[in-house]
């Protein structure tokens, strides 16, 4: 089933309910470290896993507010190659470009890339789904819910969302021969330096697509 | 510092990055834009590599490792739901016979 975006709908499913449960685990740490209220708040306002996971889990190691202000800026630095990428997929002006921009997290920017159809409708739709799903898994957790073993399967889905991204916007063999091998080194660098992190990882990518040989 | 006033400014912060490239900067041209054109394949590849190891279970689970081939073998299908369901079944499937 696709819609008017190109998406298919129904590749939105596992997404959206695996960023739910994140959102619930997120909701159940949260709350015990800067309270109910807090936690809900900053579900509504930021809608970043990786910023509000860091943020609670300095507070709690007693960070000060600068030092987890710091780590949330390097952490933001991975929307800007996302960003750039999506800019000349974007149409509309300024305003509608800074209002789809709130919906970029990593998995809505891959899907509107990867989208056969309009990317800023798919951002706008992939977007809000997981914006309402992550608000009301931090309302749940908060609520203590309770997920059983949903974690490791939400997990799961992240690995391969990006493997399929990866693949989708593969349009080229060169495409396809970059993908893996930023895929290995990055796997590598993980494995030896786990702190390198996304960022460490977005700069493997973009070094192994410096204009060399022309194609 | 306040926890509302590190909520407001981990907001700013946040949106601002989102912002910048997504509708304030002008578009990337000349070698940057090469990189930014060729960026997707790699760019998600290693992300994917980030979320693999990310993972609770790590990259040495053989249910997550299932999860990743079967998603890689449905990659020619240029299907999202059908690699996204290949990769989830190979998850279920190699889990029930490991027992997770």
């Amino acid at each position: 089933m696709t819609d008017r975006s190109g998406l298919e709908t129904a590749s939105l499913v596992p997404v959206v309910l695996a960023i739910g449960v994140f959102g619930v685990i997120y909701g159940a740490a949260a709350s015990g470290v800067i309270g109910p209220v807090p936690a809900i708040v900053s579900s509504l306002i930021v809608f970043s896993g990786a910023a509000q996971f860091s943020l609670v889990g300095l507070l709690a190691s007693g960070a000060s507010g600068l030092a987890v202000l710091t780590v949330v800026a390097i952490l933001a630095l991975r929307h800007l190659p996302l960003g750039a990428l999506l800019r000349p997929r974007l149409q509309g002006g300024l305003a509608a470009r800074m209002g789809r921009a709130w919906f970029l997290i990593d998995e809505t920017a891959g899907l509107a890339i990867a989208s056969g159809g309009s990317a800023g409708r798919t951002l706008l739709v992939a977007g809000a789904f997981s914006y309402l799903a992550w608000v009301a898994g931090t309302v749940l957790g908060v609520m203590g819910a309770d997920l059983g073993n949903l974690e490791s399967l939400a997990e799961v889905v992240f690995p391969v969302l990006f493997v399929a991204l990866a693949a989708l916007t593969a349009r080229r063999r060169s495409d396809t021969v970059r993908a893996v091998v930023a895929g290995a080194v990055s796997l590598a660098l993980l494995t030896a330096w786990p702190g390198a992190g996304a960022l460490g990882c977005m700069a493997v990518a973009a070094a192994v697509c410096l204009p060399g040989r022309p194609e | 510092m306040s926890i509302w006033l590190l909520l407001v400014l981990a907001a700013l912060i946040t949106y601002s990055s989102r912002v910048a490239t997504t509708a304030v900067l002008p578009a990337p041209e000349g070698r940057l834009g090469v990189i930014i054109e060729r960026l997707p394949a790699p760019l998600f590849a290693a992300l994917a590599a980030v979320a693999l190891t990310d993972s609770a279970a790590g990259i040495d689970d053989w249910p997550v490792l299932a999860a990743v081939a079967g998603a890689l073998a449905a990659v020619r299908t240029r299907s999202m739901f059908l690699i996204l369901a290949a990769g989830l079944v190979s998850y279920g499937l190699v889990g029930w016979m490991v027992g997770f």
